[in-house]
């Protein structure tokens, strides 16, 4: 009983993890590739540059959802809250 | 109720152990391996340099050096600061780093936490030689203790740094591969490819965004490290 309340509680908390995460990275990368096709509408001759720090911006949000689902990962798959359970 | 496989999936690393302390065996290997894919690629290149007409190889190398180059100057402006070659090295071992776990069979090196960690303790120790040499170390003391309530918020940006900046990097190749290896495992062999392929593609973008973002973070706090302030500089 106790097993499957950890297991289901572990998997609710991945989706999260995931589901919120990667919510917000979306979010993010629409606002940062948004504003670029804007800079470059107005200035065409900047889009070189943008386009890098477009690249930087995206890479540093992506991080984020990233890390969340290596952790997630590692709740499911080397599960630390059921071994407490099992004593193991 | 659907049986799930039982899934064994390999994330500790071999170890061997020499006077006490524990090494990463396949992480050693795959460092050296792409060290000596850096020397071979340095010794064609090497062997193809003309003064003449370049070479297509020529071009290609001289076109991604200046830009590294070019960016690095942009960015340390007016400093006393040289790290061209630095930047150029970092970005192109993360390069191929980051790139050999895509080759089936091998893994990255970077897949290891030890690997980034190392490197961005280099670039904290760069930020700090750097900081004491341009501000002197009575400057540099006064930048840590301005606003004594601020000292420990001060130390703690600077620890942040390299654990976020080797974080950042381990994290997204260990996963990118972890995924892979799953995509393999849990999804049926007739359709796997697909989203194989897919992850694929997206782990060539990550692995050289990546690489870009630590070799540009680096310099980046170094110029932050650098900057001469106004008033009490």
């Amino acid at each position: 009983m106790e097993r499957a309340i950890v297991l289901g509680a572990t998997v609710i908390a991945f989706g999260l993890l995931l589901g919120l995460s990667a919510l917000g990275a979306g979010i993010g990368d629409g606002l940062v590739s948004s504003r670029t096709v804007e800079g470059t509408a107005r200035q065409p001759e900047m889009q070189g540059r943008l386009f890098t720090l477009m690249v930087i911006g995206i890479g540093f949000i992506e991080a984020l959802p990233i890390i969340g689902l290596g952790l997630g990962l590692f709740l499911i798959f080397a599960n630390p809250l059921l071994a407490q359970i099992t004593g193991k | 109720m659907i049986a799930l496989p039982r899934l064994q999936i390999e994330v500790t690393h071999p170890t061997i152990n020499i006077a006490g302390l524990d090494f990463n065996v396949d992480t050693i290997r795959n460092t050296l391996i792409v060290c000596g894919l850096l020397l071979v690629l340095g010794a064609i290149l090497r062997s193809q340099l003309r003064v003449g007409v370049p070479t297509q190889l020529q071009n290609a190398t001289e076109a991604v050096v200046e830009y590294i180059n070019n960016l690095t100057e942009e960015t340390l402006q007016g400093r006393n600061v040289t790290l061209g070659p630095l930047a150029i090295t970092l970005i192109t071992f993360l390069l191929i780093a980051n790139w050999l776990g895509l080759v089936p069979g091998l893994k990255s090196p970077t897949n290891d936490w030890n690997t980034t960690l190392g490197l961005a303790l280099m670039s904290f120790v760069l930020v700090q030689y750097y900081s004491i040499r341009s501000r002197r170390l009575g400057g540099y003391l006064k930048h840590l203790l301005l606003v004594p309530p601020y000292f420990p918020l001060t130390v703690i940006d600077e620890l942040a740094k390299p654990i976020t900046l080797s974080f950042r990097l381990y994290f997204n190749i260990f996963v990118g591969e972890l995924l892979l290896t799953l995509i393999i495992v849990l999804i049926p062999t007739w359709i796997s490819w697909l989203p194989g392929a897919l992850w694929t593609l997206f782990s060539l973008f990550i692995g050289a965004v990546q690489a870009f973002i630590f070799t540009v973070l680096t310099v980046s706090y170094v110029a932050i490290a650098t900057e001469v302030e106004e008033g009490h500089g």
